[in-house]
């Protein structure tokens, strides 16, 4: 990730430097910096993505000589690679993605660069296929299922992971959020003002980001709201000094240069530094070997950090031996709901399923495609299972055809000493069971509804509570 | 108001044969997958005695809690059975 951001910062910095002159080049120089010092933040990727999109915004009045066409279509090569790229480091980007390149187009085709408009699209799409068929190993007709799948995840995500706030935090985020509206419509008011459309459209990617990255942390109702402010304050003046350079190169006032160069990167300094105090900075404090220790150790540090990352592994989890005797290390084994890095630790073969960890499951679909697969021949062998969920929630509620599944195609096997982990191993001869339906009806919320006595068999209530328009 | 806010959280309150109440938040469109509601579950030896099929059903009734301004009423509600294996 660090590399990507060096290359989007790289080639944004040579971009404006050589369209708003050399001498100038410092500040840049400074905020390009002090973003490359904090810690790589996926949230932050679309926001870079925005910001490398400016040369199709700003393209140089330049003789449209051979050379300068082919720079320009590397222009377009690269923000299309980029923009590709953006929606394989998060699913939800691919909503930012997506919308990147519907105003980008749009903008090509209102300023009459048809031709462009079309380029910038046909890029984009051999570039997301390209990334997808070297990243998954996979073919072509696999993406498609891909891209739908990550449209379901993006969809659940805010009904499922969405938390109220408390008394004491609501006044805070609700004085945040309106910071946060006041900044952005501030800023768009004033490029509307310039009435010119480079600039609006500019402004328009980088909005497109910061909302949805703030939305995300508003969601949660958790600490990134705070750090997501800062990016929007920095953002805000990184493109009110971007103006003023633009400015200043007609107008040419020391002053006004002065003003620029040294006031901007210091509240930029200022905004950045707060960040840590916000709660944004991660304490990393482990045993692992740094880089230049890494150089130092040669080819066997690889293994020690394994060695290493399985050891404290295996401390954190602790199983007892009498459980993990149980447990047969060569059988493919998957971990409900989510400490993955459990099988790591021990050494197991982990056989994932579709949605790694359950409570990420947000949607009907996304636990449809996990009872699917642990419906396959080719399922786990054996499954360890603890009671972990989040957000107050159900975890048989979490993912319900997929816990079905299990009933009919696992069986019990033993649990450790603590009560914390069950095994189950995968039944022989497996026979998916029918459904009877028993009774139906109709109701509304808080009324209360009978569970009909069924004795002799596990009985499932189906619901169909459907958002209202209001609530899509 | 999903897309530009997010809606108010929707619960699930399970009435247990001793009385006791149990709430949960609830993801409305997993609804549709089909809930267990026979047993609740508090540990692992309830999980054990649910896939041995060596259990009580202990679980009342239920009621969903949530905002009718951001869902319809009235849903539809069926109840459906699986018969046990081991026939008990």
């Amino acid at each position: 990730m660090n590399l990507l951001f060096v290359c989007c910062f790289s080639y944004v910095f040579s971009f404006f430097s050589e369209l708003f002159g050399t001498r100038n080049r410092w500040p840049l120089v400074i905020v390009a910096t002090i973003l490359l010092m904090q810690k790589p933040n996926n949230s932050l990727l679309p926001l870079f993505a925005a910001f490398t999109s400016l040369p199709i915004i700003f393209p140089k009045d330049e003789v449209i000589t051979k050379t300068a066409l082919v720079i320009r279509y590397m222009r377009y090569g690269i923000v299309s690679l980029i923009l590709a790229f953006l929606p394989f480091t998060k699913f939800s980007h691919i909503y930012e993605t997506i919308l990147f390149i519907v105003v980008l187009v749009l903008f090509l085709a209102y300023s009459r660069r048809f031709f462009d408009a079309v380029l910038v699209c046909s890029l984009f799409i051999i570039s997301s296929i390209l990334i997808w068929i070297l990243a998954s190993g996979q073919g072509v007709i696999s993406y498609l299922p891909y891209l739908q799948t990550r449209f379901i995840v993006s969809s659940g995500y805010t009904e499922a992971m969405m938390m109220d706030f408390s008394q004491s935090t609501y006044f805070h985020i609700f004085i945040l959020a309106l910071l946060y509206l006041a900044t952005l419509g501030f800023v768009l008011l004033y490029f509307l003002s310039t009435k010119q459309i480079n600039w609006v459209t500019a402004w328009l990617l980088p909005l497109i980001s910061l909302f949805l990255g703030f939305k995300s942390s508003f969601v949660r109702a958790d600490v990134h709201a705070y750090t997501f402010l800062g990016y929007v304050f920095l953002s805000a003046l990184y493109y009110y000094y971007l103006v003023e350079f633009h400015k200043l190169e007609k107008i040419d006032l020391p002053s006004k240069q002065a003003l620029v160069q040294n006031f901007v990167p210091f509240l930029v300094i200022i905004v950045y530094s707060a960040y840590s105090f916000l709660g944004g900075k991660l304490d990393i404090n482990n045993e692992f070997l740094e880089f230049e220790q890494l150089i130092k150790a040669g080819p066997n540090a690889r293994s020690y950090n394994q060695d290493l990352a399985r050891e404290t592994l295996r401390a954190t989890y602790n199983l007892n031996p009498e459980f993990l005797s149980q447990i047969d290390l060569k059988k493919t084994t998957d971990i409900i709901p989510w400490d993955i890095a459990l099988l790591y630790g021990y050494g197991l073969t982990w056989t994932p399923r579709p949605v790694l960890q359950s409570y990420a499951s947000y949607t009907s679909e996304l636990d449809a495609l996990d009872a699917e697969f642990f419906r396959k021949s080719s399922s786990p062998e054996q499954l360890i299972v603890s009671l972990s969920t989040i957000d107050q929630r159900y975890i048989l509620f979490d993912t319900p055809a997929t816990f079905r599944t299990l009933l009919d195609s696992y069986e019990y096997a033993s649990q450790s000493s603590d009560g914390h982990y069950a095994l189950f191993r995968k039944k022989q001869g497996t026979i998916f069971r029918d459904f009877v339906l028993i009774k139906q009806n109709e109701y509304n919320f808080s009324e209360k509804i009978l569970i009909p006595k069924e004795e002799h068999g596990h009985v499932f209530l189906f619901t169909e509570i459907e958002p209202s328009i209001i609530g899509n | 108001m999903n897309v530009f806010y997010k809606p108010t959280s929707s619960f699930i309150e399970i009435t247990l044969q001793d009385g006791r109440l149990r709430r949960h938040r609830f993801i409305s469109d997993t609804g549709k997958n089909g809930l267990f509601v026979s047993k609740y579950i508090e540990n692992l030896n309830d999980l054990e005695a649910v896939f041995n099929e060596s259990y009580r059903h202990n679980i009342i009734s239920v009621r969903f809690l949530g905002d009718s301004g951001i869902y319809k009423e009235p849903f539809k509600v069926r109840f459906y059975k699986i018969s046990y294996i081991m026939g008990n």
